[in-house]
């Protein structure tokens, strides 16, 4: 209900006053995420466990397909381990986006009423997405770590920035479908088939030596898609593997355009989203 | 805002600025209502002179043009970028069309037009959730805004987190809220019905709980949008004096009815919305008067029916029923749709 007037605002550059007005809404975006989490978990008898089990359910099906009749895991001990990780993070990925893309939409009835930084929306989607995801973090250890006989290490405190870069580039990411799909709504229809494709161009089913096997300008193309660095860096920390410093500069590059990107096309527009409600 | 600041008389003028192109948006010619004899306003009576101390003024609203390009908005980006080159672009529905008024501190200006005037888009400028394409908005104060459609935020969730979400929204804190909700709930009347979902209500509940968490926002500007036509009377009657001690210590409202004796009464002064443009401003019997005279159906004028087949028979839509009894205190049936 209120627009607000905000002391020395006159003063100081719009996207500061920006983050300034999205700083003082963090309860409300806060408050917004845990009432759709509690309404899931309301609505359905697993609640919060949907998403762990849709992830390792996916696991189930690869690992038989890939790893059990194909045997594309070429001997790996860990490959159960290497599958549910990737499967997770991307699992984080891909929420964020179909959830930002809904975010408008389903908060039109705030829109309509109230002027507020419209970033709050998918913002909130993603404190969702990130809550469900460090759920499945805490599964990943109680189940699939025993299951493949590696050790918890130091290692593991790369977990915090891995998943500090992963959500600055998931904020970014629902910032654009959040943008695409007011507009378009066949947004909705065409981002599952966008994140099928993107699973199997990512190293998350096959393991990441078949890379080596691949023509060049294959190669290349594997090398160009952020979520190969992001893995890379998750399954450091998590399985103990080589992380690059070519993974860390590119990841961080990765999160930092997306999100700026993403974050600046979608507050150019947001004065304008009422219109297509 | 973290403060329940009470109505201040310093505070900052912050503008919603439009600067695409300063261009005076053309004005159509209007011939194209037969039944409604057109008479302008002089210019002069439309942009009334604004008052000599900014202090004085809540809104003002300058040269406000609203657009919907419902369909090129759709179409692919290439298409549509070819469509700007053109310049002004075809099937292009114009909501809003040079709009200027302004609204000074303690005063109550009504609203009125026809369904799709633009009455509701020109509410959404005002609340600043909608960004015209042309003019520029002030809103000089915390604004209050109950429109029809956002009445209830998420109808799954309870009446009391729906208080939380509209009012951490408005950029309350939380604990602020906390403190602030037994008086919402009290003023609401609705009791233990708070805790229950919000599609439970009854349309008559969830606007009391709209309006209680509105007021409780402290509001200086007030901008309702038909929300009371559908409380019962005691609740009208309260809400009523919630808002005459708004105005009373020197807050704005503005508010959107079609209930024309509540206008006529609580007004001081009404806009007329037509088509997207103002066509009268000032004080509100007068303007009430017009604007029902023109409601009436030719034939009324006329003192004869006009043939069936004559091309403005089609014309004139049926009058609302407040349009037959002119003066009539309270008509209580609410015209549907704010109309955008």
């Amino acid at each position: 209900m209120a627009s607000t007037t905000l002391d020395e605002s006159v003063r100081s550059p719009a996207w500061l006053r920006y983050l300034r007005q999205l700083w003082q809404r963090r309860e409300f975006a806060w408050y917004l995420a845990m009432g759709k989490l509690r309404a899931r978990n309301a609505s359905t008898a697993l609640g919060l466990l949907w998403w762990v089990i849709n992830p390792l359910l996916l696991a189930g099906i690869y690992f038989f397909v890939f790893g059990v009749i194909l045997n594309t895991r070429r001997g790996d001990p860990n490959y159960l381990a290497y599958l549910v990780s990737g499967l997770f993070v991307f699992h984080y990925t891909s929420s964020s986006m179909t959830a930002g893309a809904n975010s408008i939409l389903s908060g039109s009835k705030l829109l309509v009423n109230l002027n507020f930084p419209r970033l709050i929306l998918p913002i909130s989607a993603i404190i969702e997405a990130g809550v469900g995801f460090l759920v499945s973090i805490v599964v990943f250890f109680a189940l699939i770590i025993p299951l493949s006989g590696s050790a918890p290490s130091w290692g593991l405190l790369l977990l915090i920035p891995a998943f500090l870069l992963q959500t600055s580039f998931n904020v970014g990411l629902a910032a654009i479908t959040a943008r695409l799909a007011v507009p378009f709504r066949d947004i909705d229809n065409l981002l599952p088939y966008l994140l099928r494709l993107w699973l199997y161009l990512s190293p998350i089913i096959w393991p990441i030596s078949t890379i080596d096997n691949a023509p060049a300008w294959a190669q290349r193309m594997m090398l160009a898609n952020p979520l190969y660095w992001l893995l890379e860096i998750y399954r450091g920390a998590l399985l103990g593997r080589v992380i690059t410093p070519t993974a860390w500069w590119l990841a961080s590059s990765w999160a930092i355009v997306v999100l700026v990107v993403g974050v600046t096309a979608f507050v150019r527009r947001e004065g304008q989203m009422v219109r297509y409600l | 805002m973290s403060t329940p600041a009470k109505a201040s008389v310093e505070r900052p003028v912050v503008a919603a600025e439009q600067p695409d192109e300063p261009e005076v948006p053309q004005v159509p010619e209007p011939s194209d209502e037969p039944a409604v004899p057109v008479e302008r306003e002089p210019a002069a009576l439309q942009q009334e002179a604004p008052a000599a101390d900014p202090e004085e003024v809540a809104i003002i609203a300058e040269n406000i043009s609203v657009r919907f390009r419902p369909y090129l908005d759709r179409s692919p980006t290439f298409r549509r970028s070819m469509a700007r080159l053109r310049g002004r672009q075809a099937g292009e529905v114009v909501a809003l069309d040079n709009v200027s008024f302004d609204v000074k501190r303690g005063e109550v200006l009504g609203v009125v037009g026809r369904n799709g005037a633009g009455k509701s888009t020109l509410m959404r400028v005002l609340a600043k959730t909608l960004v015209p394409d042309e003019g520029r908005v002030v809103v000089n104060g915390r604004t209050s805004t109950l429109l029809q459609l956002g009445v209830g935020f998420n109808p799954e969730l309870s009446g009391r987190r729906n208080v939380y979400l509209g009012a951490l929204a408005s950029g309350l804190r939380k604990s602020v809220v906390d403190d602030r909700f037994d008086a919402i709930v009290d003023y609401s009347e609705l009791g233990d019905a708070i805790d229950r979902p919000l599609k439970t209500y009854s349309s008559g509940m969830t606007s009391r709980l709209a309006f209680a968490i509105g007021m409780n926002l402290d509001p200086d500007i007030l901008l309702l949008d038909e929300v009371l036509a559908v409380g019962d009377e005691a609740f009208r009657r309260k809400s009523r004096q919630t808002m005459e001690e708004l105005v009373g210590r020197s807050g704005t409202i503005v508010f959107v009815s079609h209930n024309m004796g509540q206008m006529a009464s609580f007004c001081d002064r009404v806009l007329w919305i037509h088509q997207g443009r103002v066509r009268r401003l000032g004080p509100s019997r007068r303007v009430i008067r017009a604007y029902r005279d023109s409601m009436r159906p030719a034939d009324h004028r006329r003192k004869k029916p006009p043939p069936v087949t004559s091309p403005d028979a089609a014309e004139p839509s049926a009058p609302p029923p407040e349009a037959a009894s002119p003066g009539e205190g309270e008509p209580s049936a609410p015209a549907s749709g704010g109309g955008d």
